[in-house]
């Protein structure tokens, strides 16, 4: 090795200056953040890929029902309203760690995810049910299904459902979103899928990519079976706690107030024409928008 | 949220399986990826652009895609196109586990191209000057003389390389596939409790790639116990034992320059 | 081809999301570099509790994967920092990448300067020169060359890594490209353009590290096959 080498520049190593700089830049990082949100700022949390409830657009615009509900409460709340957008599957992690205040994609209730949120009043009946090809005659049993391979998403409650019913007897694959689920049945990588009813029916079954697709096996409802037929629904939900609480109450109130005077109904059918809530919209259907 | 010793132990058997699916497709990457980068290697180093070309452009391409999207390309990208969905092609592609050795086996390739470049180069060129001297046949020195030098000094370089890519298998959860941290997540997703899987997760992770590192080093001592003595008198002050981490960046792999060094030294 | 108007609208995300990768890969790889070398220069120390943190330390991030540092920063770092901080994806990810890259980058640090000729040290002190001097105008510059190719390509490294932290919610190139993908029904275009992203800019880092080996490679003479 070479022992003189000429002494490499002095300018470069010789600033303290980039130091501070770096410094700086990790306070900028760990600073950034709002610690708590203002009573009047909240932040909420939605998945993003779930249309006609949740899309980005081509733009990166974020659109959907339920972004649109949400815009319209944080008005009526006077609230100011920041959305964060991720994976359904990382979406109640978050709000349990307190990524935002009020996660606002649907959330079907089960007794573990009730013992950890505030669930606020049914937004959208939402029942799931298998999609499965066109021209199949499954039993939708145990035995039925035996070595199917069905599509789910990660953390969702149709999953749970799904496990819980057909045990290990069916082979399940996990996805991150259900675009990913429906490249997968439309390259008939798994043989069906279990999932929101409403959800498939548009994306899938009514465009022409999915005339090869049906519906099967009838409706069922994943959330907690104690909850009685008439108020069954999914939520949107906040973390427990006072605070929780009280935003919870002031969600509520905004939304009553929304279905009251059909806002609520009027925004859902520039996405989507069949009612969400038979109960809450039918004074509402009719009406001249 | 603290580590919860009892939901540990009950998801250790679904934890494990997963670590089955990791060991494995570790274990087929590996093996594939040698084949591979072999007859790439040999490409790259060829003096004649059709071949050299393509495999620098192969190198390029899978070196410089993260691991991440290359999966997504392989599972969802590929399965688009009319000739690999529609063609014979499909068995493959059409399984995820398939998907992810194929993705994590090119990308183990492209870095291998380089490693075993770099030990090939390392071979001092006295030994092939000495070889034709003698009469040896170009093909007989690669085989019995560059190459088997070639790989004792690309094994550090090696080593890490294969480390390195037991830990990026963790990303395969992406195109469905089950694997330790898929596992570990899956927990994750139901329990809301992310220390105890993924904690759980690191430890079998640090368990798996420390059992390999002991089994490399067992090699590494044993391909190069005539060095011993040697380096007993002629190493530099320790070099850490990690050192050579880097390599799986550099072309030029740690352990074989330090060993040229000492050779042309001499 | 003609691109459709949301397909450019989906590129255009792809393209809001690079930055932001880039950012991430910046900013982690220069903070990186600084807690590195100063990591590396600490563990020159003989001091016996240096040593061991630094064994501890490089041990583990040598044998668990990235991305569940990035996992475990991210959701595991809100319940054990609660309301001191607000850990957002990229934050979670930038620490991590810091984190793990510290190590890597303190190895080369130690690694160059222990590979710094024994005589340069004793040289300086013969001239008198002081040791800070000495470190500074004589040792630094030594080990900068020795390390120097390694730096490159562990910016080559971290810069590939920051795809992992699409996958703890940042909406960089790679989620964009997962999110443009599945909506468009067009996986294999929006793929491929991500991958050509990262292959461009490793192709400019391997492009300066071979002019690099080159020029620190001087002298050795070559095998002809």
């Amino acid at each position: 090795m070479p022992a003189a080498r000429p002494i490499i520049s002095q300018r470069r190593y010789r600033h303290p200056r980039s130091w501070a700089a770096v410094l700086g830049m990790v306070a900028a990082v760990f600073s950034g953040g709002v610690p708590f949100a203002r009573a009047d700022h909240l932040k909420l949390g939605n998945e993003g890929i779930y249309p006609p409830f949740s899309i980005v657009d081509s733009s990166g615009k974020l659109t959907g029902i339920e972004p649109t509900w949400a815009h319209e409460m944080c008005k009526r709340m006077d609230a100011d309203c920041e959305f964060m957008v991720m994976d359904f599957k990382a979406l109640i992690p978050s709000l349990l760690e307190g990524k935002f205040d009020a996660l606002v994609s649907q959330i079907n209730p089960l007794p573990e995810r009730k013992a950890k949120a505030l669930f606020s009043i049914p937004i959208v009946y939402n029942p799931d049910s298998y999609v499965v090809p066109a021209n199949s005659h499954y039993q939708f049993t145990k035995e039925g299904l035996k070595n199917v391979k069905l599509g789910e998403q990660r953390g969702g409650a149709d999953l749970f459902y799904i496990q819980r019913v057909l045990g290990d007897s069916v082979p399940i694959v996990l996805y991150d979103n259900p675009d990913q689920i429906r490249l997968d049945l439309l390259a008939h990588r798994i043989d069906m899928t279990f999932g929101p009813k409403i959800n498939w029916t548009l994306e899938l079954i009514n465009k022409p990519e999915g005339k090869d697709w049906k519906l099967d096996g009838g409706e069922y409802w994943v959330g907690d079976p104690s909850v009685p037929e008439p108020e069954r629904g999914l939520s949107w939900i906040v973390r427990k706690g006072p605070a929780g609480e009280a935003l919870i109450k002031r969600m509520n109130a905004a939304l009553e107030s929304m279905m009251k005077d059909c806002t609520f109904t009027k925004i859902r059918e520039q996405y989507l024409q069949v009612p969400v809530l038979a109960a809450v919209e039918a004074p509402c259907l009719g009406k001249a928008p | 949220m603290l580590f919860d010793p009892a939901l540990a132990w009950a998801i250790l058997p679904r934890m494990l399986y997963g670590m089955l699916n990791t060991v494995t497709i570790t274990a087929l990457v590996l093996v594939l990826g040698l084949a591979v980068s072999l007859p790439i290697t040999l490409a790259r180093m060829s003096p004649r652009p059709m071949f050299n070309l393509p495999a620098a452009a192969f190198v390029m391409f899978f070196r410089g895609t993260p691991a991440l999207i290359l999966l997504y390309l392989v599972y969802y990208g590929l399965a688009q196109l009319p000739s690999v969905h529609d063609g014979p092609l499909w068995l493959i592609f059409a399984n995820a586990y398939a998907c992810a050795v194929i993705g994590l086996t090119l990308n183990h390739a492209s870095y291998l191209v380089e490693i075993l470049r770099g030990g090939l180069d390392a071979v001092p060129a006295g030994l092939t000057e000495a070889s034709a001297a003698l009469g040896i046949s170009p093909r007989q020195t690669f085989t019995w003389i560059r190459f088997p030098l070639a790989m004792r000094y690309a094994l550090k370089a090696y080593q890490n390389e294969v480390l390195m890519f037991t830990k990026g298998t963790a990303i395969v959860g992406v195109i469905t596939v089950v694997d330790l941290t898929a596992a570990a997540n899956e927990v994750f997703e139901r329990t809301y409790d992310p220390v105890t899987p993924m904690l759980g997760a690191a430890v079998l992770y640090w368990v798996l790639v420390n059992l390999m590192r002991i089994r490399f080093e067992a090699l590494d001592r044993s391909l190069n116990r005539h060095l011993i003595a040697d380096e007993r008198r002629l190493r530099k002050p320790v070099v850490g034992a990690s050192q050579g981490a880097l390599a799986r960046w550099t072309s030029l792999p740690a352990g074989p320059t330090e060993h040229a060094g000492t050779e042309q030294a001499r | 081809m003609l691109l459709t108007d949301s397909e450019i609208g989906y590129f255009r995300q792809l393209a809001g999301g690079a930055v932001i990768t880039m950012e991430l890969a910046v900013s982690g790889y220069l903070l990186a570099l600084a807690s590195g070398t100063v990591v590396g220069l600490l563990t020159l120390s003989r001091n016996r509790l240096i040593q061991a943190v630094w064994r501890v330390y490089a041990s583990i991030i040598m044998g668990v994967p990235s991305l569940l540092v990035i996992f475990l920063f991210y959701y595991g770092g809100s319940s054990m920092l609660e309301g001191v901080i607000d850990i957002t994806p990229f934050a979670a990810g930038l620490s991590a990448l810091v984190v793990v890259y510290t190590v890597y980058v303190a190895e080369l640090v130690r690694g160059a300067i222990r590979n710094v000729p024994r005589g340069q040290f004793e040289a300086s002190a013969a001239l008198a020169i002081r040791p800070m001097s000495a470190w500074w105008h004589v040792i630094m510059p030594q080990a900068v060359r020795l390390a120097l190719a390694g730096l490159i390509t562990v910016w080559m490294v971290v810069l590939k890594d920051t795809a992992l932290v699409s996958l703890a919610g940042l909406n960089d190139l790679v989620a964009h490209a997962k999110t443009a993908a599945g909506a468009s029904k067009e996986p294999f275009i929006f793929f491929v353009t991500a991958a050509l992203f990262f292959v461009v800019f490793s192709a400019a880092t391997l492009r300066v590290s071979a002019r690099l080996e080159r020029r620190f490679g001087r002298g050795l003479a070559v095998v002809k096959a």
